[in-house]
């Protein structure tokens, strides 16, 4: 008996460290259920952040819940927002499919919902979306390095870090990624691809190893910024770590907008950065759900067409990146 | 038996090296630079931190047990000792520290284990839980950025030898050496085979148990530093499923789930040193990405293939054995 | 007086299991400890290998007062147990098995590391005291049953014991192998080690021991000299009452052939093996162990393959045999080793005695278990059986003994009314009293209309109860008696000489 007890106890304090579920009741009026699949990135904690500040600006009550990967207890943790009678809902989805009965839950209880960052299958009940145009975001800053190399005046090899396959955004980007280098194949050869599953360790390895059967590699694009670490540390490692001026930089561009990019700007090592708003998503999407919970109609995605931050627009863009409006841990 | 049947036997016993060769030819004739000494150089580091952890993940296996806290211990050492560097402490008192912290996770997960009596795959998958909350609570979820000093020491070298290359031969000699020349060792053995018997026989069984665990958790520790001092950094995710791989590495070596059987040297080296020349080899020849988790499967189903083909020759020649 | 007992009590809750016993036990005698299964042969010498206290009672070893509270404790007093489970590990080396917990160890660079070499020499020396001569090393799992037997007294040797404990130490061995341990066993008693003997085999038990001591129900009731015995006293002590005619007799009307096997072959195992079964006959295969009788009847039930050969089921030709199609022919096999493969031993007792015959209680389209129907079949049975159990559904049958849980193995196949019952070492370890039951069961079987084959080592029991027996060796057919020709020296004879070339 006692040790069933320690057990239940054990069990109920994982449950509690996992589930992160925090009730902040406000004043009274409009609340709503914030769940994030994940907080495992710079990406989501200021998304969570920008969300929260919108939501305080408009003296909206909000509830939150993270569910750390697991798409059914998201859907539990949506069923528990419904059921405490929330207004509207924000979330971000673990994939497109997993999103659909959610949505279609919300729609039965008729409560708005929006979708933060991942767009959701096709057939999918009533929401508004709101999504970077990862594509576009990444073919343009892919753009932008290939007129640096072909202004270098000589060949480049170039390497990409793709992200989980089965991540759609990751998918956008890496097909925005070729698109975007087909109009600089006289001068960028991609000589590697590696998948990393978003996981530093298995990008670091990938690149040290792309390193080590083409030394010659001078031009990266990481599909994410959160694996800058370990791109920096391969590089240093095959000492071709070199600010921009110098003979042996390698052209380097990354897509987030995270605060390492905004430092790594700075410091000149980076060339160019996809930036996506997350102040334009997290606003619009909040003030899209104010307006249906209101009874107004909002259209069913909204694109943040993001921009691309580079050495000669830094200063002027810097404003909107959310990485430099953040303090770096 | 017949010479046929030994030549089948010896080579089921030696799959994964077997194996192993064929992976090593296979890419060194598809790519030139895939045999070089800079790039076996790189896979025996880009190995060592799993290799370090599959060590001990080994022991514990070979009690029958499992641990699958090992990637939270990780990330709670990278998280602490990237915290604690940071806030300026000299990187060498931060290494002892968080070596103590690897092994207060071993000594919850034993505490569990033998004095609560609940199974390990329970009380690991707790601590797996607890950890990276813990981790993630104490990190805000941020990647922390470790200063220069940390890479340094990956990137240096010891008698010409590349830091992590040196960590990983001392815990492999070190790791090979208890578990094959040891009392405690060979008593892992016992344990492993069966732990009433071994109870019967006057076996510290609890002693065995906690000490297993703790090794697990200090070889966590230890795997976390040296992939550390390689990244210069910690995310949110670092570490995370690192525990499947090391229960991979160490059973393509060789250690059965069941307890009793296997070895760290050539055993678990091969098996770790197996998955990394996949990886690298894959990257090397710039491969579809999608064909990568296609190959790894691929591989480990061959290795379980050959495994219960081993089981069942070893079953046959016993029962064809008469005792006449 | 070497060891010496004293109103020795154990209960187990409200059981009481020994009720009293006294005796003493003088250095270099051989005790032979008898008695049916539950007579408390096990606790008792449980309670002397420190496994567990008395709950009342003293013990003395050489004139001190004994009370081990572990088998390590008790082994450092010089008690050693060979039990019958073997306590060796299979995946470590004979050596590493003989000094598992006091490894003579060296200093390394101020390292304690185990001293290989004194090993291999300390362990040469063990194993040459019990006639072995392995190599060490080599692992035991590569070891067959009786030299593992012997490296578990070189284990025992090793802690220069005063007393051995045998528990039942013949079951897996060879006539051949029994005797070389036998030897060993006068071997140690002229050095001045005291043994106890347990056995159910009472013909060693005469062989061997100096006195016999008969445990009934947890009392001691008779310690004798053993020239005042002979088997008829001993089994009428042990029972408790006169057992006529030991293998009860039956109505014979044998029927037309059921079964007929020729030229049956699977390589390496057994080669071109010829007989048949008739209805309500018994048929008895003895041979040594390892003469391929067990393989047999394997590929006969199907659980191995046949390389050629043919089976004739009740004058149909069958070309593939396998368990399930084995059971819808009405062919039932009680394996050898029940533990492992008879057996679900952490199920209850109701669920191991349906298994086999789930079939004929379900009903409707969905095949839905009839569960009272079950349960009332089952109870029938297990009582035909005269199973010692207290709770069906509830009780596991991993708390039940040796021959309880052969009786539920047994009362499994009963339930699916089988044609043939094929037998392997039905009365293994089993008390003499579970024995008769067992026999009568078999007889009840026969006269209802199914046939028996049936494969045991004890040839008193095959003669007893068969019509014919076939004699095997070295995967083939070496003989066959009827029963007017049964005469135990020829069989014998003829299991150990005459064996043709090997396959």
């Amino acid at each position: 008996m006692k040790m069933k007890k320690i057990f239940l106890m054990v069990l109920s304090f994982i449950c509690l460290l996992s589930a992160n579920t925090g009730c902040r009741p406000k004043k009274k009026g409009v609340t709503i259920g914030i769940s994030f699949e994940t907080l495992q990135t710079e990406y989501w904690v200021a998304s969570m952040a920008a969300i929260k500040s919108e939501c305080e600006r408009n003296g909206i009550n909000y509830i939150v819940a993270v569910s750390n990967g697991d798409a059914n207890r998201q859907f539990e943790q949506v069923n528990n927002f419904i059921s405490q009678g929330v207004d509207g809902i924000v979330i971000t989805p673990k994939d497109a499919h997993t999103i659909v009965p959610i949505i279609k839950a919300a729609n039965r209880a008729s409560i708005p919902i929006g979708i933060y960052n991942r767009l959701p299958a096709d057939h999918a009940g009533e929401h508004v979306a709101v999504v970077a145009d990862n594509y576009e975001i990444t073919k343009s800053t892919v753009r932008y390095m290939g007129e640096l190399a072909r202004a270098s005046g000589r060949k480049h090899k170039a390497m990409i870090l793709i992200g989980d396959l089965g991540d759609i955004n990751a998918i956008y980007r890496r097909d925005g990624f070729n698109d975007g280098i087909k109009e600089f194949e006289d001068v960028v050869e991609v000589v590697s691809r590696i998948p990393t599953e978003w996981n530093q360790e298995k990008a670091l390895a990938g690149v040290t190893n792309a390193l080590q059967a083409n030394p010659d590699i001078s031009f990266i694009f990481t599909s994410s910024d959160f694996l800058f670490p370990s791109i920096i540390s391969a590089l240093k490692n095959a000492d071709k770590y070199h600010p921009i001026g110098h003979e042996n930089h390698v052209i380097f561009g990354g897509f987030d907008g995270d605060p390492m990019a905004y430092s790594l700007l700075k410091e000149q090592y980076l060339d160019a950065d996809g930036v996506q708003d997350v102040f334009y998503e997290c606003n619009s999407l909040v003030q899209a759900i104010l307006s249906l919970i209101e009874g107004g109609k909002v259209g069913r995605k909204i694109v943040d067409p993001g921009f691309v931050i580079h050495q000669k627009n830094l200063n002027e863009k810097a404003t909107d990146m959310w990485g430099a409006n953040l303090q770096t841990p | 038996m017949t010479r046929f049947q030994k030549a089948i036997q010896l080579l089921l016993n030696y799959s994964t090296v077997v194996l192993f060769l064929v992976v090593l030819v296979t890419f060194g004739l598809l790519s030139p630079k895939f045999l070089t000494l800079g790039n076996i150089t790189n896979i025996l580091i880009q190995s060592s931190s799993l290799t370090i952890l599959a060590i001990g993940m080994t022991f514990v296996l070979l009690t029958a047990g499992i641990d699958l806290s090992v990637g939270s211990i990780m990330f709670v050492v990278g998280v602490i000792s990237g915290k604690l560097v940071v806030i300026g402490l000299p990187i060498w008192w931060a290494i002892p520290l968080v070596l103590v912290i690897g092994l207060l996770f071993g000594l919850v997960n034993a505490f569990f284990i033998f004095k609560l009596k609940i199974v390990p795959f329970i009380v690991t998958l707790a601590t797996f839980y607890v950890g990276r909350g813990l981790g993630l609570y104490i990190s805000e979820t941020r990647a922390i950025n470790l200063p220069e000093s940390f890479l340094q020491i990956g990137s240096s070298k010891l008698l010409g030898l590349p830091m992590p290359i040196v960590i990983l031969l001392l815990v492999l000699i070190i790791g090979h050496f208890v578990l094959s020349s040891t009392q405690f060792g060979r008593q892992v053995y016992a344990v492993g085979n069966d732990m009433a018997k071994a109870r019967k026989a006057g076996v510290p069984v609890k002693k065995i148990l906690l000490t297993v665990y703790l090794i697990c958790g200090l070889c966590a520790a230890i795997s976390s530093l040296v992939a550390l001092a390689q990244l210069g950094a910690v995310s949110p995710t670092f570490g995370y499923q690192n525990e499947f791989m090391a229960i991979a590495a160490a059973v393509l070596g060789g250690t059965s789930l069941f307890g009793g059987k296997g070895n760290i040297l050539p055993g678990t080296l091969i098996g770790a040193l197996l998955i990394q020349s996949i990886q690298n080899g894959l990257v090397i020849i710039n491969v579809n990405p999608y064909i990568y988790p296609v190959i790894t499967g691929t591989v480990i189903f061959l290795i379980v293939m050959i495994d219960s083909l081993r089981h069942k020759s070893v079953q046959k020649a016993l029962r064809t054995k008469t005792t006449i | 007086m070497l060891l010496q007992l004293k109103n020795i009590k154990k209960s187990f809750g409200k059981v009481e299991v020994l009720k009293g016993i006294t005796f003493s036990l003088d250095e270099g005698m051989i005790l032979g400890l008898i008695g049916e299964n539950g007579a408390g042969k096990s606790t008792m010498m449980n309670l002397l290998g420190g496994i567990f206290p008395p709950t009342a009672g003293e013990m003395f070893l050489n004139g001190e007062t004994y009370l081990p509270n572990s088998p390590i404790a008790a082994q450092s007093k010089g008690v050693a147990f060979i039990h019958q489970e073997l306590n060796l590990f299979p995946n470590l080396s004979i050596a590493e098995n003989l000094f598992i917990n006091q490894f003579p160890k060296k200093r390394f660079f101020g390292v304690s590391r185990i001293d290989k070499k004194t090993i291999n020499v300390k362990a040469k020396e063990l194993l040459g005291q019990v006639g072995l001569t392995m190599d060490p090393n080599k692992k035991v799992e590569e070891l067959s049953p009786a030299p593992r037997q012997l490296v578990e007294i070189a284990k025992a040797l090793g802690a220069n014991p005063k007393i051995i404990i045998f528990d039942e130490p013949t079951t897996s061995l060879s006539h051949h192998e029994a005797k070389k341990l036998f030897e060993l066993i006068k071997k140690l008693k002229a050095q001045g080690i005291a043994m106890i003997y347990i056995s159910h085999n009472l013909d060693d038990v005469l062989k061997l021991v100096d006195s016999v001591a008969i445990l009934r129900d947890g009392e001691l009731v008779r310690m004798d000299e053993k020239k005042s015995f002979d088997i008829q006293t001993m089994v009428k002590e042990m029972v408790g009452r006169e057992m006529l005619e030991f293998f009860p007799g039956r109505m014979k009307k044998i029927g037309k052939k059921v079964l007929e096997v020729e030229n049956l072959t699977a390589k390496g195992f057994i080669k071109d093996v010829t007989f048949h079964i008739k209805k309500q006959e018994v048929v008895g295969f003895y041979g040594l162990v390892g003469a391929g009788r067990s393989e047999m009847v394997r590929v006969l039930y199907g659980l191995d393959r046949f390389d050629s050969g043919s089976i004739v089921w009740k004058g149909e030709l069958i070309d593939k045999t396998n368990p399930v199609l084995s059971i819808q022919r009405g062919i039932a096999f009680l394996t050898e080793d029940r533990i492992e493969e008879g057996l679900l031993t952490r199920m209850n007792i109701q669920k191991n005695a349906q298994l086999a015959a789930l079939g004929h209680f379900t009903k409707g389209l969905l095949h839905r278990i009839n569960r009272f129907e079950a349960k009332e079949k089952v109870k029938e049975k297990v009582y035909a059986t005269k199973t010692k159990y207290e709770n069906l559904t509830e009780q596991l049958v991993s708390t039940l003994s040796g021959g309880n849980q052969q009786k539920i193995v047994l009362a499994k196949w009963l339930l699916t009314d089988p044609e043939l019952l094929i037998l392997d070492e039905p009365t293994k370890g089993i008390d003499i009293g579970a024995k008769r039951e067992i026999y009568g069961l078999i007889n009840n079987l026969v006269e209802n209309g199914s046939s028996v084959l049936m494969i045991s080592s004890e040839l008193e029991e095959l003669m007893g109860l068969c019509d014919r027996i076939i004699v095997m060796s070295k995967g083939k057919i070496t003989a066959s008696f009827d029963k007017s020709q049964f005469e135990r020296n020829t069989i014998l004879e003829v299991a150990l000489h005459k064996q043709t070339a090997i396959l």
